[in-house]
């Protein structure tokens, strides 16, 4: 790998924050890890890049912040040139087809949360096969 | 639910000659009665859109087809509570004839009386007094059922939140208990690790309970009429069949469907019955006989009655009410698995269809559950 992947991730339950970091450090990624509690403060962190080399590699979203809810920040991301091509998964524990279909809508990825660990892990696997960071691993 | 069951009390006496209205507004005064007088259907038209009257009190000579056409466009079509108390006052003596038609049009606009001239003032009166208590009462109905329909769709938004947001903290119970066996309990710990062990299981079982608590929550709001169409209840069973075809040749069991009509329902509700009852036939068998499962209908004019027989371990009669309710089970989790939920899913679903479900069962010989559906058009 060339440098450490850059992940930005918005998610406000400790616990699976810990299972993310889980999950990277399985799948051997090396991980510069940037972390908000909330959607208003992501929005508020992401909004400071103003450079191409500052963006993400990969932006990790839950469904269900706080103050924003994932999905807006996810459209406001979307919004911006900066961000408009970053790979995003969205990480959530519900299965409604409707917040699947405004994920697709949205070009990002749905990741369902599940409760076995080794089945949580394979988000790692997920994130290193998105052909951008395929390329930055080399 | 703008107007409160006391708003609609105001008698609307509609009569073409001026004085016979304003005696009549006399008559009604004595007894604290309010009253609106109209000469034409079109004053009348006008104080009906302005607000609700509590009855209409109309001589039979002002129904003229123009008049009637009018009113009956500001009567109709009417909400199911409301049935308007009109008061027809006709002429015995005279020659006319009451028009059958003006009646039967009258009856759709509310519930008639006739008073024939001469009327004794309190005769009048009662009558009056008669159909605005009726009225009162039929706003107190409309609100009464709007609270209760408030309260049902609160119950059903609780019942719907609470399975979901449940479950997201029961994953973290499951994703730690899993951590701290695998990373922090010694391997030779047997016990601590048979603990752990139950933990999870605990934690599985409450998660398949609410899957089904927010399935059957959700039977209500995912059959709105747009999902409907009309589906062969064929094609449905044979779906279902296949999604158990591995269990089933596991168990060397055999399912036999027989021809089944169209329905007009929501397809992925009924498919759900299907796979609920399969479902059971197969866990239900008997222990040393290969599950045969005949799926069949009884075709009636207007409703069919779908089967679905097995060869199974069947059960006392005297539970087959039972079952059909929420977490109700005769097995425990141990003998057969299953959150008590499946049955009360499928009466859900069917009775919101307008159909019923019922079983029939002896032990040791089998089951048989049936359902209604409406039929659907050919």
């Amino acid at each position: 790998m060339k440098r450490k992947l850059k992940v930005f991730l918005a998610e406000d339950n400790q616990s699976d924050v810990y299972l993310v970091k889980e999950a990277l450090s399985l799948a051997g990624l090396a991980c510069e890890l940037a972390w908000e509690q909330n959607g208003e403060a992501a929005v508020k962190t992401l909004a400071k890049i103003s450079h191409q080399d500052d963006v993400p590699d990969v932006v990790l979203i839950d469904l269900n912040l706080p103050k924003i809810s994932g999905l807006d920040v996810l459209g406001i991301m979307r919004a911006q040139l900066l961000f408009a091509n970053v790979p995003v998964v969205v990480l959530t524990s519900s299965d409604s087809p409707r917040d699947r279909a405004a994920v697709a809508e949205r070009g990002a990825h749905y990741f369902r949360k599940p409760s076995d660990i080794h089945d949580f892990v394979r988000l790692g696997q997920i994130i290193k096969d998105l052909p951008s960071v395929a390329d930055l691993i080399g | 639910l703008s107007t409160s069951p006391d708003a609609a009390r105001t008698v609307l006496i509609w009569a073409t000659v001026g004085r016979d209205a304003e005696l009549t507004k006399d008559i009604l005064g004595e007894e604290n009665i309010e009253a609106t007088t109209c000469p034409d259907a079109e004053c009348v038209c006008t104080i009906i859109r302005r607000g609700p009257i509590g009855l209409l009190l109309a001589a039979e000579e002002v129904f003229t087809d123009l008049a009637l056409k009018l009113v009956r466009e500001v009567l109709l079509p009417r909400p199911s509570w409301s049935d308007l108390p009109i008061l027809l006052i006709t002429r015995a003596s005279a020659p006319t004839r009451l028009s059958l038609t003006l009646l039967e049009q009258l009856q759709q606009m509310g519930s008639v009386t006739l008073l024939e001239r001469p009327i004794r003032k309190v005769t009048l009166k009662m009558a009056v007094h008669a159909g605005l208590a009726s009225r009162k009462r039929q706003y107190e109905t409309r609100d009464f059922i709007a609270q209760l329909s408030q309260a049902n769709t609160d119950l059903q938004q609780f019942a719907f939140a609470a399975s979901h947001d449940l479950q997201e903290p029961l994953r973290m119970v499951y994703s730690y208990s899993q951590l701290l066996i695998e990373r922090h309990i010694d391997p030779g710990n047997e016990p601590a690790r048979q603990f752990g062990e139950v933990i999870k299981a605990g934690v599985r079982r409450m998660e398949s309970l609410l899957q089904d608590l927010l399935t059957y929550s959700r039977v209500v709001h995912e059959n709105t009429r747009e999902r409907w169409a009309r589906s062969s209840l064929e094609t449905l069973a044979k779906e279902a069949v296949q999604l158990f075809q591995t269990e089933l040749d596991a168990h060397h069991g055999t399912i036999h469907i027989g021809a089944l009509p169209y329905a007009f329902c929501n397809p992925t509700q009924i498919s759900a019955v299907f796979q609920n009852l399969i479902s059971n036939a197969i866990k239900y068998a008997q222990p040393e006989q290969p599950p045969v499962i005949q799926i069949g209908m009884e075709d009636l004019q207007t409703e069919v009655v779908v089967w679905v027989r097995d060869n199974g371990i069947g059960f006392d009669p005297a539970y087959s009410e039972r079952i059909f309710q929420l977490f109700q089970r005769l097995h425990n989790d141990n003998e057969i698995a299953g959150t008590g939920l499946g049955l009360s899913i499928c009466r859900r679903i069917i009775e919101r269809h307008g159909g019923r479900i019922w079983a029939d069962s002896q032990p040791g010989k089998g089951s048989s559950f049936f359902f209604t559906l409406p039929k659907a058009p050919e």
